[in-house]
């Protein structure tokens, strides 16, 4: 077999739509890391346990909508743009707790971040993705269900045979 | 109990040499002349790092303990480097803080995202170990997920650092912070131990149908070695499947004659990147999650 032929029925993603799912993945964890940060900073100081709680059940609740996406959920590509809404809203109003020119920095890569993700997740590289993982599980599916009906129409003429021979 | 004797001895000869260099009443007095030090205990630690108590705290005063630190400056540094080496150690402490948190943060992330490739390609790599359904793949989206939890919690800690540090102190003392930290530590762990494990289940496999070496191995497999351990691991997926049925399956198409090279060297790069992932975020909490209150000696490394 040829490496084109390799290639072609290769049901990998190609590296152009995973770039986009990798980089909009970190661009939210990190977005989410900055605004618990700005909640923190500027309400909850006196509630580390709340915050604590509060981000590892949002990074949860984000790692099973990722997960979605890699098995080709357009809901979940759907919940993660709105996050990423979300949070591009929130990083606007962090710029409000900026105090010095550092801060103005930071909150002005993040404002430019997370309405990166938004529009990565919006593009079509990144719908292509999900589509693409939505098609490759339906096609598993497919298969799997040819081979069971398979196996149990060998098995059943297997059993029959013995039945048979049983009986001479 | 010799290391001890000598070490008092040295104590001994420090407190008798002080007796005559310092006015040890005057010092005490003046001491207790400044009403916030009334009391204090002081100590004094000399350039061979003998530490000797010259009066211990009065806690008739105050409560909490205060003890006046004197320490002359090690041999290998004259004073004005001493002072310098003083200066700098205390203000950078929170500047090499911020380092040790972005450090940790750039490996657990880079950790996440080898994670995701994983979990993203996991469902197109050649069923191996037993496919997206096996119990190795749920370790991976959960070895993914406490790296992503590791990223968050160094871009998490490395803001408030800049923005507040006394934030991350306070993060630091609570208790259920510490126990989910040691948590998603441990899930890191798991991680890694199952990416271990698959790849060497791989590597097993592939050796069985093969008579290379491992090294060998990673290079490629010959036609005829990748017919027999397409067979095998479709036998793995489908325990009990005869000889008979496997050849229909593979003359209808639904399985392939051989699996290609490429699919085998895709599926181990899955591996491999797997359990890299695993160990770089491992290396990431040691640097700033749960692994460093055990593993004091790394940050020191990091520091010098």
């Amino acid at each position: 077999m040829s490496d084109k032929e390799d290639k072609a029925c290769s049901s990998y993603p190609p590296w152009k739509l995973m770039r986009v799912f990798l980089l909009v993945t970190i661009l939210i964890i990190l977005g989410t890391a900055v605004f618990g940060s700005t909640l923190f900073n500027m309400y909850l100081y006196d509630e580390p346990r709340i915050v604590a709680v509060g981000l590892f059940t949002l990074i949860i609740l984000f790692c099973v909508i990722n997960v979605g996406v890699t098995r080709g959920s357009f809901l979940c590509a759907t919940i993660l743009k709105y996050y990423a809404l979300f949070l591009f809203f929130s990083s606007l109003w962090g710029l409000s707790g900026a105090e010095n020119n550092i801060h103005y920095i930071i909150s002005f890569i993040n404002i430019v971040a997370m309405f990166g993700a938004f529009y990565l997740i919006s593009g079509k590289s990144y719908q292509e993705l999900v589509k693409y993982k939505h098609d490759f599980f339906e096609d598993i599916k497919e298969t799997r269900r040819v081979i069971e009906q398979q196996l149990a129409v060998s098995t059943k003429a297997k059993h029959v045979g013995k039945k048979y021979k049983g009986s001479e | 109990m010799g290391a001890l004797g000598i070490y008092s001895f040295k104590e001994n000869q420090l407190k008798s040499r002080l007796s005559y260099s310092i006015n040890q009443k005057k010092l005490f007095q003046d001491i207790d002349n400044i009403p916030e030090l009334y009391g204090a205990a002081v100590i004094y630690i000399d350039s061979h790092y003998t530490i000797t108590e010259l009066r211990p705290f009065d806690s008739s005063c105050r409560l909490s303990p205060i003890k006046v630190v004197l320490r002359e400056p090690p041999q290998l540094l004259n004073q004005k480097q001493f002072a310098l080496h003083l200066k700098g150690s205390q203000g950078n402490t929170r500047e090499s803080k911020l380092v040790g948190e972005l450090a940790g943060t750039v490996l657990s992330c880079g950790a996440a995202v080898l994670g995701w490739f994983v979990v993203m390609g996991s469902g197109a790599a050649i069923p191996i170990t037993g496919g997206t359904s096996s119990a190795i793949t749920y370790l991976a989206i959960a070895a993914s997920t406490a790296s992503t939890a590791q990223c968050l919690n160094g871009g998490f800690r490395s803001r408030n650092e800049v923005y507040n540090p006394t934030l991350n102190d306070a993060l630091d003392s609570d208790e259920w912070y510490q126990n989910i930290s040691s948590a998603v530590d441990l899930i890191s762990l798991a991680g890694a131990a199952a990416a271990g494990a698959a790849a060497l289940k791989t590597m097993k496999l592939l050796m069985a149908n093969s008579s290379k070496s491992s090294l060998d191995i990673l290079k490629g497999l010959s036609r005829a070695e990748r017919k027999r351990l397409t067979e095998d691991i479709i036998r793995l997926n489908h325990p009990g499947v005869s000889n008979k049925i496997l050849k229909q399956m593979v003359r209808s198409g639904q399985f392939p004659k051989s699996y290609s090279g490429i699919q085998f060297t895709q599926a181990l790069k899955l591996q491999l990147k797997d359990a890299v992932g695993a160990s770089m975020s491992f290396t990431g909490s040691a640097l700033s999650g749960n692994v460093n209150s055990l593993a004091i000696g790394i940050y020191e490394e990091l520091g010098k």
